[in-house]
């Protein structure tokens, strides 16, 4: 008698710790996974704000590029440009019309070398204004981004918000997981209803308990 | 009036084995439910802020894009303007003045000069607004920021943002019915511990019922989230 109760307070004991068990587990796993979530939801937003200073600085190059730099190409290629056909015309003409046309020329020449020194699209030189192409604006505007700070150049939205939807990925996984929890729960009120099953019952139980902690290492190691 | 005791109101009767099994399978199902509907929720709001943030990216970029692209076309304006105008200076200049033979010789020859001007200025315009393919040490977000040219590109970006709002809208449906569904989970297991305390009886066999019933349609709310 005493040790069939004995035997019986043995069998509750593991049906307890069967459930203890699993409460612990999915308690753990559950902890863990709002954590590694929680990072995650952190990685996207720092994503958000990395894009939003990415681009503003992008606007502002763009800016540089096509309100200061490009304007004063062209009205550099403009002077030069006339000055060329001022020449032109100085030649076919006689007298002090070819006189004047001449120092018109050389006032648009001196103000196409004034202009000039101060863009760093053509670089002091004229007539470098007046065979420009888009290539070479695309290389200022190579040259200009090239000019951010090495924080700004260090931003990478892109993966920052890839890492976090990986973080986010492994959070929802790990919750999965918990799921091996419920299945223990499941066996271990059954081991109590069923007294002649316990033992079988209980052990799956358990089995249960250490597939879902191996699962969970499993997610959080890969 | 006096205060009553559940136990009082419904005095515990001895469980039999069909009621014990019912009880226990409907413990079980209750904590695998609220494990699967944690998931489902966790899932669910996980997918709807990823949508929310990829359609604040889209807004991000449809502003980049649109406020990169103006300076170029500005700028292309600008400069047609200054050629044609510089053109029709050029024309209107002998018109205003005399028949005087030096000033209007002047006059025509600088005309004569500023309409060849124009016209290689024009061209000029045409090669510094041309983009060529992505310069290799340029990064591509930048190079695609200023060829945004016109309304249809825009409206492609306006388009994805949308979809993801949509998805975020759908997403964050199913959580929300996943997080009602947890909620009569929870008092699925509140009824089970009192049919516990109760033990087999009207009383007993109605809370297994009413658990069960709050367990469906805890599922069916769920469920309702993917219709």
């Amino acid at each position: 008698m005493v040790d069939a109760q004995d035997e019986s307070d043995q069998r509750d004991l593991r049906v307890v710790l069967l459930l203890g068990c699993a409460a612990a587990l999915a308690a753990v796993v559950g902890a863990y996974a709002a954590i590694v979530g929680d990072r995650g939801s952190d990685r996207w937003h720092q994503a958000i704000r990395e894009d939003i200073r990415h681009g503003a600085r992008i606007v502002s190059d763009a800016r540089q590029l096509y309100q200061e730099d490009a304007p004063v190409g062209h009205r550099v290629a403009e002077y030069e440009l006339r000055a060329n056909a001022l020449e032109g015309e100085a030649k076919d003409a006689a007298g002090a019309a070819a006189a004047i046309l001449e120092a018109e020329a050389e006032a648009q020449r001196n103000t196409a070398e004034v202009l000039s020194s101060s863009s760093p699209l053509v670089e002091g030189d004229p007539k470098h204004a007046i065979s420009l192409t888009g290539a070479d604006l695309m290389d200022r505007f190579t040259e200009i981004r090239s000019e951010v700070s090495p924080e700004l150049a260090a931003l990478a939205p892109d993966e920052v918000e890839a890492k976090g939807s990986d973080e986010q990925r492994e959070s929802s996984l790990l919750v999965a997981t918990t799921l091996a929890s419920g299945i223990a729960f499941l066996l271990g009120a059954l081991a109590e209803a069923l007294p002649r099953s316990r033992r079988r019952l209980t052990n799956a139980g358990l089995v249960a308990v250490g597939a879902g902690a191996v699962l969970a290492g499993l997610v959080v190691s890969i | 009036m006096q205060e009553m005791e559940i136990e009082a109101a419904a005095p515990s009767s001895r469980m039999g084995r069909r009621f014990r099994v019912a009880l226990a399978l409907l413990v079980g199902v209750v904590a695998i439910s609220a494990a699967a509907l944690a998931w489902l929720e966790t899932n669910s709001g996980r997918q709807e802020e990823s949508a929310f943030v990829n359609a604040s990216r889209n807004a991000t970029d449809a502003f980049v894009k649109i406020a990169a692209s103006q300076p170029r076309l500005y700028f292309q304006l600008a400069a047609i303007r200054e050629s044609t105008l510089l053109d029709a200076q050029a024309t209107a200049r002998p018109v205003e003045l005399g028949n005087d033979p030096l000033p209007f010789q002047l006059s025509l020859s600088v005309s004569s000069a500023d309409n060849e001007a124009s016209r290689r200025l024009l061209g000029l315009t045409e090669a510094m607004s041309t983009l060529p393919d992505l310069p290799a040490d340029l990064d591509t977000r930048a190079s695609e920021a200023i060829r945004l040219e016109g309304q249809e590109e825009a409206d492609q970006i306006y388009a994805a943002q949308a979809a993801a709002l949509e998805n975020a809208a759908q997403h964050g449906t199913r959580q929300e019915r996943a997080m009602f569904a947890l909620g009569l989970v929870a008092i699925s297991a509140s009824i089970l511990g009192i049919a516990g305390l109760t033990g087999e009886g009207r009383a007993g066999r109605a809370l297994l019922g009413t658990a069960g019933a709050s367990i469906v349609v805890a599922w069916l709310s769920a469920g309702s989230g993917f219709a």
